[in-house]
């Protein structure tokens, strides 16, 4: 009797510390509502931050669920006052992770500004443009039928990147604005 | 050994990351700023403090073989709690963390801690080696943090050192230039810490890490078969 114990005993501690670890685990999970958090998507104070600079007439940004069969399509907003929506892309800079960037646009389709949310480019190379104000406010006027913004030199991959971003958007616009503005 | 010494030897004597080189890995991904260095740093001490309480306590009902995936299991229950609690309280800090913060687990410094010193001694002596080599980990980081992004991008904390007046050395804040603070920080620590011992014979009783294998280690096969 003492051996087999003896043989069960570690199985048995070990199987005791699993399940109190799991339980107490499960317990701070629904404690402080992790499950909500993850499916919650952007704040209101990170979406009034990103439209100052994509939509800067919007007052407030509201999610519209929409089904877009596009690895590229992240998100849909569209602004409360009627000022137009916002389309968030991923796109691919020099990190073949991608950026997201928010893309925001009239109800006429004209692109009145961009925002980069995310993004894991080089720093202190690619990273400059993603936060150059100058640069990324050659994207506000634009249209589909006459884009045309350059490339900047020494962090091309990133620019192109955020301008394949915005025909992407240009396209997305196209499918979208019936659903989310109509 | 005092209570008081057995926070402090954490923090230079034997400073996990700088002397005893354990959990390189976090050190050279998170410190590209500070204030990353510092959050890996407190998550890291709070498992570390959290799993080194629960192990010295469970120490005796813990059986001999399978004390390694026990320690595992409490350690990634705790890592999984800050996890949780940074991903709903600070969420920036957590997605800057991020897989680096589930590698909490595996880092060597918390089994190490646990295997050579909770394990073996009090609760609260336990507490007290935890919370000192916590701060020795987030010292070194914060440290190390603040040097890459001084120079790697010209800023402290987020806040801006050069006026736009000097351009920053972008290298210390890539891989390469991690490796190079790195090295430097080891060299300026050792030379620090052990100077005197430098000129003695280098030899089992002047080993960083001797308290923690209490003069065992290369022994540890031999006593093992002795008690057999």
């Amino acid at each position: 009797m003492r051996k087999s114990w003896d043989l069960i005993r570690p199985t048995f501690v070990l199987v005791i510390i699993c399940l109190v670890i799991s339980a107490a685990l499960a317990l701070t999970y629904n404690l402080a509502g992790v499950a909500d958090l993850a499916n919650a998507g952007y704040s209101a104070e990170q979406l009034a931050e990103f439209s100052a600079s994509a939509l800067p007439e919007a007052d407030e940004l509201q999610k519209v669920d929409v089904s877009v069969e596009d690895e590229d399509f992240h998100s849909v907003y569209k602004a409360a006052n009627g000022a137009g929506m916002a389309i968030v892309v991923v796109t691919k800079g020099y990190n073949s992770d991608g950026m997201t960037v928010m893309y925001g646009f009239n109800p006429d389709g004209v692109m009145q500004g961009i925002y980069v949310i995310a993004q894991e480019e080089t720093p202190g190379i690619g990273d400059k443009v993603t936060t150059d104000t100058e640069y990324l406010s050659r994207f506000a006027g634009q249209s589909a039928d006459s884009f045309q913004v350059d490339t900047v030199a020494g962090a091309t991959k990133t620019s192109t990147g955020l301008i394949n971003g915005a025909k992407r958007a240009f396209e997305l616009f196209e499918q979208l604005k019936g659903e989310v503005l109509g | 050994m005092s209570s008081l010494k057995e926070f402090t030897k954490g923090i230079i004597k034997e400073n996990p990351t700088l002397v005893m080189l354990l959990g390189t890995c976090p050190t050279l991904a998170m410190t590209t700023q500070a204030i990353n260095g510092l959050g890996m740093g407190i998550a890291t001490t709070f498992v570390l403090l959290g799993s080194c309480v629960v192990i010295s306590l469970l120490k005796r009902l813990i059986p001999d073989q399978v004390r390694l995936p026990a320690y595992i299991v409490i350690i990634a229950g705790f890592v999984t709690l800050v996890s949780f609690l940074l991903q709903v309280y600070v969420p920036d800090l957590y997605s800057t963390l991020g897989v680096f913060l589930s590698l909490i687990t595996v880092n060597c410094i918390i089994l190490g801690r646990a295997e050579a010193f909770a394990s073996k001694n009090s609760v609260g002596r336990s507490a007290l080696d935890a919370l000192g080599m916590g701060v020795g980990f987030t010292l070194a980081l914060v440290l190390m943090g603040s040097i890459r992004e001084i120079l790697g991008f010209g800023t402290w904390f987020g806040v801006d050192l050069t006026f736009g007046v000097l351009e920053p050395i972008g290298l210390f804040s890539m891989p390469a230039g991690g490796f190079m603070v790195f090295g430097f920080l080891v060299a300026v620590v050792n030379r620090l810490s052990h100077y005197q011992i430098s000129k003695k014979k280098m030899g089992c009783e002047n080993c960083p890490g001797r308290a923690g294998c209490g003069g065992h280690c290369g022994t540890v096969s031999k006593t093992e078969g002795e008690g057999k």
